[in-house]
């Protein structure tokens, strides 16, 4: 079992209140009975058992700072923690921080040059994409505090390193067009969409039925104007995509058939599975057995059945994705779009049409430049009388 | 033969050359820089934390 993240709640609780939230909007209560920072002594067996992993392991992990809102540490805790993180974790164990951006101040910043930290800001686009679902506690606008947010990161001296780009949920009914160029005219060196969380239980926002490919189409549009672009950014989903179909490799779950390993740390120091999970029902992100960093270490819980089950979840089950032409790019999607109240994880995604669609474009995009696809996908999407290509 | 055909002699040979395209007669940046990086990918690489994008759960 090779781990490539471990994510670390440093808060369990948030600034503001996105209503799409995965943590707190959509069923699951577990952050009630979290510590609301993380403690001193949780910091330090942390630091511990990932100096212990990283002696373990010989290829390097990633440690995120998340939460809730990792900055609402505040920055003498903050130094605290990744003074401990680097103390136990050379260079080459890169350290990132996923946050909303609300509390970057230059000060957070210069802790987080000091200790070799990137930073990647949650916002969804223009003013009003952002606002529509990404709002403070009483309802007010975020997209001012967190563009002031990034604008500290931009102007750092060390903003090349720092500002990794930008994480952005799809609002399908907005246009791509203009929200690729809003990011571009924030600087943003990547751009990281992702798909709304939900599950043919609970459809996401913007679907009409899981048949319905309205994620697939707004990415093709993003598609076009990402490869008419002549000073592109990165797009980190389009990017594995077309990697995929070129017959190369993914870098993250959610597409193609690699294998990642990733394993969350809550506030109290226990160890559970992607807390994307959470979405599908309450409590889906625990594991049966009561793991913690403060009472074990992190290689004998890799190492269990119990974690390899978790960890083979990633894997398509379904007889649909097993013979399904764009497997080999899709790989099934992310686990918690498979959910399904009965079936559970045995269904393709609830993204499947939309994965179908944008795989089908990319590939009509790649053969119209004269590139040849993977021929495992050629071979297969052409013989496949269920994908037109 | 050159030398990476060489490696990759078990590939069918269509795939071969999408790899040996040149580069500038792509119409698109972004794709020109992707088949670069696929072809100089090593199987090796996969699945290992890539620090041009941020890592985060998903």
């Amino acid at each position: 079992m090779q781990i490539d993240t471990v994510l670390v709640k440093v808060a369990s609780r948030c600034n503001i209140n996105c209503t799409y939230c995965y943590v707190y909007n959509m069923g699951d209560d577990g952050w009630r009975d979290m510590p609301a920072l993380i403690s001193r002594e949780t910091v330090g067996a942390l630091a511990e058992a990932l100096g212990e992993l990283a002696r373990d392991q010989a290829k390097p992990f990633a440690t995120v700072l998340h939460g809730g809102e990792p900055l609402m540490l505040g920055a003498r805790r903050l130094e605290f923690v990744l003074r401990s993180l680097r103390a136990k974790l050379s260079s080459g164990h890169a350290l990132c921080m996923q946050t909303n951006g609300m509390l970057l101040t230059s000060e957070i910043a210069d802790i987080c040059a000091r200790y070799d930290v990137s930073i990647s800001v949650s916002l969804d686009g223009p003013r009003a994409v952002n606002d529509r679902f990404r709002l403070g506690k009483q309802g007010e606008s975020t997209h001012e505090k967190v563009v002031a947010g990034i604008e500290v990161l931009r102007r750092h001296p060390r903003a090349a390193f720092l500002y990794s780009g930008v994480l952005s949920v799809i609002d399908p009914t907005s246009d791509p067009r203009a929200t690729y160029d809003y990011f571009k005219g924030l600087g943003a060196p990547s751009i990281d969409f992702l798909y709304r969380d939900g599950n043919h239980s609970s459809l996401p926002f913007g679907k009409e039925s899981p048949d319905s490919d309205e994620y697939g189409q707004w990415l093709s549009r993003l598609l076009e104007a990402y490869l008419g672009d002549p000073a592109p950014p990165r797009v980190r989903f389009l990017d594995d995509m077309i990697k995929l179909c070129l017959g190369g490799f993914g870098i993250k779950e959610g597409l193609g058939q690699t294998d990642f390993g990733i394993a969350i740390v809550e506030t109290d120091g226990t160890i559970c599975k992607n807390d994307t999970l959470k979405s599908s029902f309450d409590g889906a992100d625990r594991f049966t057995e009561h793991w913690s960093v403060r009472t074990h270490a992190l290689s004998a819980v890799f190492a269990t059945q119990e974690f390899a089950r978790y960890h083979a979840l990633q894997r398509p089950t379904s007889s649909t994705c097993s013979s399904c032409a764009y497997l080999s790019v899709c790989g099934g999607g992310m686990p918690l779009h498979r959910w399904k109240a009965g079936t559970e994880f045995d269904n393709p995604s609830v993204y499947c049409s939309d994965q179908k669609a944008l795989i089908s474009n990319v590939i009509l995009r790649l053969r119209k430049e004269g590139l040849k696809i993977d021929p495992r996908l050629a071979e297969r999407a052409t013989s496949s009388p269920a994908v037109s290509v | 033969m050159s030398e990476e055909s060489s490696e990759t002699a078990g590939e069918p040979e269509s795939y071969q050359s999408s790899m040996d395209i040149e580069l500038a007669t792509l119409s698109s940046v972004a794709l020109a820089r992707l088949v670069e990086e696929v072809r100089n990918e090593e199987p090796a690489t996969a699945g290992a934390y890539d620090r041009v994008h941020n890592r985060h759960n998903r």
